[in-house]
Protein backbone atom coordinates (compact mmCIF):
# COMPACT_ATOMS: atom_id res chain seq x y z
CA UNK A 1 0.00 0.00 0.00
CA UNK A 2 1.37 3.46 -0.95
CA UNK A 3 1.85 6.66 1.08
CA UNK A 4 -1.69 7.84 -0.48
CA UNK A 5 -3.41 4.86 -0.22
CA UNK A 6 -2.56 4.67 3.38
CA UNK A 7 -3.58 8.06 3.97
CA UNK A 8 -6.81 7.65 2.36
CA UNK A 9 -7.48 4.58 4.35
CA UNK A 10 -6.94 5.80 7.78
CA UNK A 11 -8.95 8.98 6.66
CA UNK A 12 -11.96 6.76 6.02
CA UNK A 13 -11.31 4.72 8.90
CA UNK A 14 -10.38 1.41 6.83
CA UNK A 15 -9.35 -1.30 10.20
CA UNK A 16 -6.28 -2.14 10.52
CA UNK A 17 -4.89 0.83 8.32
CA UNK A 18 -3.95 3.36 11.61
CA UNK A 19 -1.84 0.60 13.02
CA UNK A 20 -0.35 -0.30 9.82
CA UNK A 21 0.86 3.66 9.61
CA UNK A 22 1.90 3.47 13.26
CA UNK A 23 3.73 0.54 13.02
CA UNK A 24 5.42 1.94 9.41
CA UNK A 25 6.85 4.88 11.23
CA UNK A 26 7.11 3.83 14.70
CA UNK A 27 10.95 3.19 14.66
CA UNK A 28 11.74 6.39 13.09
CA UNK A 29 9.98 8.39 15.42
CA UNK A 30 10.86 6.84 18.49
CA UNK A 31 14.48 7.16 17.61
CA UNK A 32 13.92 10.75 16.47
CA UNK A 33 12.17 11.45 20.03
CA UNK A 34 14.76 9.65 21.90
CA UNK A 35 17.80 11.57 20.37
CA UNK A 36 16.33 14.85 21.58
CA UNK A 37 14.86 13.75 24.90
CA UNK A 38 17.43 10.81 25.80
CA UNK A 39 15.00 9.14 28.08
CA UNK A 40 13.48 5.71 26.82
CA UNK A 41 10.04 6.64 28.77
CA UNK A 42 9.92 10.37 27.58
CA UNK A 43 10.56 9.03 24.17
CA UNK A 44 7.46 6.26 23.94
CA UNK A 45 5.16 8.79 25.33
CA UNK A 46 6.24 11.78 23.14
CA UNK A 47 5.89 9.76 20.20
CA UNK A 48 2.58 7.98 21.47
CA UNK A 49 1.77 11.49 21.05
CA UNK A 50 2.84 12.56 17.65
CA UNK A 51 0.89 9.64 16.44
CA UNK A 52 -2.23 10.79 18.11
CA UNK A 53 -1.86 14.28 16.41
CA UNK A 54 -1.00 12.23 12.91
CA UNK A 55 -4.77 10.59 13.65
CA UNK A 56 -6.23 13.69 15.13
CA UNK A 57 -5.06 15.70 12.18
CA UNK A 58 -4.93 13.57 8.93
CA UNK A 59 -7.54 15.25 7.56
CA UNK A 60 -5.92 18.74 7.45
CA UNK A 61 -2.87 17.18 5.79
CA UNK A 62 -2.35 18.74 2.08
CA UNK A 63 0.30 16.53 0.99
CA UNK A 64 2.89 19.23 -0.15
CA UNK A 65 4.99 17.12 1.68
CA UNK A 66 5.42 13.87 1.94
CA UNK A 67 3.79 11.77 5.02
CA UNK A 68 6.94 10.74 6.64
CA UNK A 69 8.35 14.59 6.61
CA UNK A 70 4.96 15.54 8.13
CA UNK A 71 5.16 12.97 11.07
CA UNK A 72 8.81 12.98 11.65
CA UNK A 73 8.29 17.24 11.55
CA UNK A 74 5.68 16.43 14.47
CA UNK A 75 7.82 14.48 16.53
CA UNK A 76 10.94 16.96 16.58
CA UNK A 77 7.96 19.72 17.52
CA UNK A 78 7.08 17.72 20.36
CA UNK A 79 10.72 16.90 21.63
CA UNK A 80 11.53 20.22 21.56
CA UNK A 81 8.65 21.15 23.33
CA UNK A 82 8.85 18.85 25.97
CA UNK A 83 12.43 19.85 26.65
CA UNK A 84 11.24 23.25 27.01
CA UNK A 85 8.68 22.40 29.61
CA UNK A 86 10.88 19.94 31.05
CA UNK A 87 13.60 23.28 31.46
CA UNK A 88 10.69 25.35 32.79
CA UNK A 89 9.72 23.01 35.59
CA UNK A 90 13.34 22.47 36.46
CA UNK A 91 13.68 26.41 36.55
CA UNK A 92 11.34 26.01 39.24
CA UNK A 93 11.94 23.33 41.13
CA UNK A 94 16.06 22.80 41.12
CA UNK A 95 15.31 19.25 43.43
CA UNK A 96 13.46 17.84 40.39
CA UNK A 97 16.49 18.30 37.99
CA UNK A 98 18.69 15.86 40.05
CA UNK A 99 16.01 12.88 39.21
CA UNK A 100 16.07 14.12 35.84
CA UNK A 101 19.56 13.64 35.94
CA UNK A 102 19.21 10.06 36.56
CA UNK A 103 16.73 9.48 34.24
CA UNK A 104 18.18 11.19 31.15
CA UNK A 105 21.12 8.91 31.34
CA UNK A 106 19.09 5.82 30.19
CA UNK A 107 21.44 4.09 28.23
CA UNK A 108 20.59 2.04 25.02
CA UNK A 109 21.20 -1.20 24.54
CA UNK A 110 24.69 -2.28 24.16
CA UNK A 111 26.14 -3.24 20.89
CA UNK A 112 27.38 -6.51 20.51
CA UNK A 113 31.26 -5.78 21.68
CA UNK A 114 32.74 -8.52 23.35
CA UNK A 115 35.10 -6.44 25.12
CA UNK A 116 33.42 -4.63 28.56
CA UNK A 117 35.89 -1.78 28.92
CA UNK A 118 35.34 -1.28 25.13
CA UNK A 119 31.75 -1.23 25.40
CA UNK A 120 31.91 1.11 29.06
CA UNK A 121 34.13 3.66 26.92
CA UNK A 122 31.88 3.64 23.98
CA UNK A 123 28.93 4.25 26.66
CA UNK A 124 30.64 7.23 28.04
CA UNK A 125 31.20 8.96 24.50
CA UNK A 126 28.06 8.14 23.71
CA UNK A 127 26.54 10.11 26.64
CA UNK A 128 29.53 12.83 26.29
CA UNK A 129 28.43 13.29 23.12
CA UNK A 130 24.88 14.01 23.81
CA UNK A 131 24.99 16.15 26.44
CA UNK A 132 26.98 18.05 23.89
CA UNK A 133 24.94 17.94 21.10
CA UNK A 134 22.61 18.91 24.11
CA UNK A 135 24.24 22.54 24.12
CA UNK A 136 23.71 23.41 20.71
CA UNK A 137 21.40 25.79 19.73
CA UNK A 138 17.84 24.54 18.77
CA UNK A 139 18.06 24.67 15.41
CA UNK A 140 21.62 22.97 15.10
CA UNK A 141 20.69 20.18 17.13
CA UNK A 142 17.56 19.21 15.19
CA UNK A 143 20.34 19.37 12.35
CA UNK A 144 23.04 17.03 13.75
CA UNK A 145 20.09 14.83 15.39
CA UNK A 146 18.41 14.22 12.46
CA UNK A 147 21.25 13.81 9.85
CA UNK A 148 24.18 12.38 12.02
CA UNK A 149 21.94 9.97 14.75
CA UNK A 150 18.67 9.40 12.30
CA UNK A 151 20.71 9.26 9.10
CA UNK A 152 18.08 11.50 7.08
CA UNK A 153 19.61 13.01 3.87
CA UNK A 154 20.23 16.61 3.85
CA UNK A 155 17.38 16.90 1.52
CA UNK A 156 14.73 15.11 3.87
CA UNK A 157 15.89 17.41 7.03
CA UNK A 158 15.92 20.09 4.96
CA UNK A 159 12.13 19.37 4.22
CA UNK A 160 11.54 18.34 7.69
CA UNK A 161 13.23 21.83 9.06
CA UNK A 162 11.08 23.47 6.31
CA UNK A 163 14.48 25.25 4.94
CA UNK A 164 16.68 24.70 2.21
CA UNK A 165 20.03 22.05 1.83
CA UNK A 166 22.09 24.78 1.71
CA UNK A 167 20.95 26.00 5.16
CA UNK A 168 21.10 22.73 6.83
CA UNK A 169 24.55 22.11 5.38
CA UNK A 170 25.76 25.43 6.98
CA UNK A 171 23.71 24.57 10.20
CA UNK A 172 25.65 21.35 10.10
CA UNK A 173 29.07 22.76 9.65
CA UNK A 174 28.41 25.50 12.38
CA UNK A 175 27.22 22.57 14.94
CA UNK A 176 30.42 20.45 13.79
CA UNK A 177 33.09 23.92 14.99
CA UNK A 178 30.75 24.24 18.13
CA UNK A 179 30.90 20.27 18.77
CA UNK A 180 35.01 20.33 18.40
CA UNK A 181 34.95 23.58 20.77
CA UNK A 182 32.69 21.88 23.27
CA UNK A 183 34.71 18.60 22.88
CA UNK A 184 37.89 20.12 23.33
CA UNK A 185 36.90 22.44 26.72
CA UNK A 186 35.77 18.52 28.02
CA UNK A 187 38.70 16.87 27.27
CA UNK A 188 41.00 19.61 28.70
CA UNK A 189 38.97 19.50 31.69
CA UNK A 190 38.15 15.85 32.30
CA UNK A 191 40.98 14.00 30.58
CA UNK A 192 40.57 11.25 27.92
CA UNK A 193 37.60 8.96 28.24
CA UNK A 194 40.68 6.08 27.38
CA UNK A 195 42.71 6.64 29.93
CA UNK A 196 40.11 6.88 32.80
CA UNK A 197 38.88 3.15 32.29
CA UNK A 198 42.38 2.10 33.35
CA UNK A 199 42.66 4.41 36.29
CA UNK A 200 40.23 2.02 38.25
CA UNK B 1 51.60 19.04 21.55
CA UNK B 2 51.15 15.43 22.62
CA UNK B 3 48.37 16.73 25.19
CA UNK B 4 47.08 18.51 21.98
CA UNK B 5 46.88 15.40 19.74
CA UNK B 6 45.54 13.73 22.21
CA UNK B 7 42.66 15.45 22.70
CA UNK B 8 42.29 15.78 19.15
CA UNK B 9 42.26 12.05 18.75
CA UNK B 10 39.84 11.92 21.57
CA UNK B 11 37.67 14.40 20.14
CA UNK B 12 37.74 12.22 16.73
CA UNK B 13 37.05 8.80 18.67
CA UNK B 14 33.85 11.07 20.32
CA UNK B 15 32.26 12.27 17.22
CA UNK B 16 32.12 8.27 15.70
CA UNK B 17 29.67 7.57 18.80
CA UNK B 18 26.71 9.27 16.21
CA UNK B 19 26.14 5.41 14.92
CA UNK B 20 25.53 4.09 18.27
CA UNK B 21 22.15 1.96 17.42
CA UNK B 22 18.72 3.23 18.17
CA UNK B 23 15.79 2.04 20.40
CA UNK B 24 13.49 -0.97 19.10
CA UNK B 25 9.59 0.00 19.48
CA UNK B 26 8.23 -2.29 22.36
CA UNK B 27 5.64 -4.97 20.22
CA UNK B 28 2.93 -3.55 22.19
CA UNK B 29 3.22 0.33 20.98
CA UNK B 30 1.05 0.51 18.40
CA UNK B 31 -1.47 -1.55 20.05
CA UNK B 32 -0.26 1.40 23.15
CA UNK B 33 -1.30 4.08 19.97
CA UNK B 34 -4.68 2.51 19.22
CA UNK B 35 -5.89 2.16 23.01
CA UNK B 36 -4.78 5.88 23.56
CA UNK B 37 -6.74 6.98 20.69
CA UNK B 38 -10.15 5.31 21.32
CA UNK B 39 -9.26 6.47 25.44
CA UNK B 40 -9.69 10.09 23.52
CA UNK B 41 -12.20 9.67 21.44
CA UNK B 42 -14.99 7.66 23.22
CA UNK B 43 -17.42 10.35 23.95
CA UNK B 44 -17.83 11.40 27.82
CA UNK B 45 -21.67 11.33 28.72
CA UNK B 46 -22.05 12.23 32.05
CA UNK B 47 -19.48 14.81 32.02
CA UNK B 48 -20.70 16.21 28.13
CA UNK B 49 -24.79 16.68 29.46
CA UNK B 50 -23.81 18.69 32.43
CA UNK B 51 -21.86 21.14 30.23
CA UNK B 52 -24.48 21.55 28.08
CA UNK B 53 -26.88 22.15 31.07
CA UNK B 54 -24.36 24.05 32.90
CA UNK B 55 -26.10 27.64 31.92
CA UNK B 56 -29.65 26.82 32.99
CA UNK B 57 -28.14 25.65 35.92
CA UNK B 58 -26.94 28.65 36.82
CA UNK B 59 -30.06 30.46 35.90
CA UNK B 60 -31.94 28.63 37.88
CA UNK B 61 -29.56 29.26 40.94
CA UNK B 62 -29.55 32.64 40.36
CA UNK B 63 -33.60 32.47 40.10
CA UNK B 64 -33.40 30.49 43.48
CA UNK B 65 -31.74 32.81 45.61
CA UNK B 66 -33.31 35.90 44.18
CA UNK B 67 -36.93 34.71 45.52
CA UNK B 68 -35.35 33.16 48.42
CA UNK B 69 -34.04 36.57 49.53
CA UNK B 70 -37.60 38.42 48.52
CA UNK B 71 -39.27 36.16 50.36
CA UNK B 72 -37.14 36.57 53.47
CA UNK B 73 -36.91 40.94 53.45
CA UNK B 74 -40.89 40.31 53.07
CA UNK B 75 -41.07 38.35 56.10
CA UNK B 76 -38.44 39.89 58.04
CA UNK B 77 -40.57 43.76 57.68
CA UNK B 78 -44.28 41.80 58.26
CA UNK B 79 -42.16 40.18 61.43
CA UNK B 80 -40.54 43.83 63.18
CA UNK B 81 -44.06 45.61 62.25
CA UNK B 82 -45.50 42.65 64.44
CA UNK B 83 -43.10 42.66 67.14
CA UNK B 84 -43.22 46.65 67.16
CA UNK B 85 -46.75 46.11 68.05
CA UNK B 86 -46.61 43.62 70.58
CA UNK B 87 -44.04 45.09 72.33
CA UNK B 88 -46.29 48.45 72.62
CA UNK B 89 -49.33 46.29 73.85
CA UNK B 90 -46.89 44.87 76.64
CA UNK B 91 -45.20 48.48 77.56
CA UNK B 92 -48.95 50.13 77.82
CA UNK B 93 -50.32 46.68 79.95
CA UNK B 94 -47.21 47.17 82.70
CA UNK B 95 -46.87 50.92 82.31
CA UNK B 96 -43.63 50.36 81.06
CA UNK B 97 -41.62 53.27 80.30
CA UNK B 98 -39.87 52.73 77.27
CA UNK B 99 -36.16 54.30 76.75
CA UNK B 100 -35.29 52.52 73.72
CA UNK B 101 -36.43 51.25 70.39
CA UNK B 102 -38.35 48.78 70.81
CA UNK B 103 -36.77 46.94 68.21
CA UNK B 104 -34.18 47.10 69.69
CA UNK B 105 -33.03 43.03 71.32
CA UNK B 106 -31.69 44.94 74.59
CA UNK B 107 -34.44 46.60 76.34
CA UNK B 108 -33.53 48.83 79.38
CA UNK B 109 -36.83 49.63 80.89
CA UNK B 110 -37.10 51.96 84.28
Amino acid sequence: MNNDALIEAVINKKPGAFRKLVEQYQEKVINTCYRFLRNVQDAEDTAQEVFMEVHRSIENFRRESELSTWIYRIAVTRSLDLIRKQKRKKRWAPLLSLDAFNHSTDALPDPESEDPHQNLERRERSEILARAVAGLPANQRIAVTLTQYQGFSYAETAKIMDTTQAAVESLLHRAKQNLRKKLTRYFQRFGPVSGRQNID
Amino acid sequence: MKRKNHIESEIVKTLKCFDEPGLKPSPFFAARVTAGIQEKTRPEAPVLSFRRWQPAVLVLAVVVNLVTATLYWTHRQRESAYRRQSLTRLFSEYGIQESVDPLDDIIISS
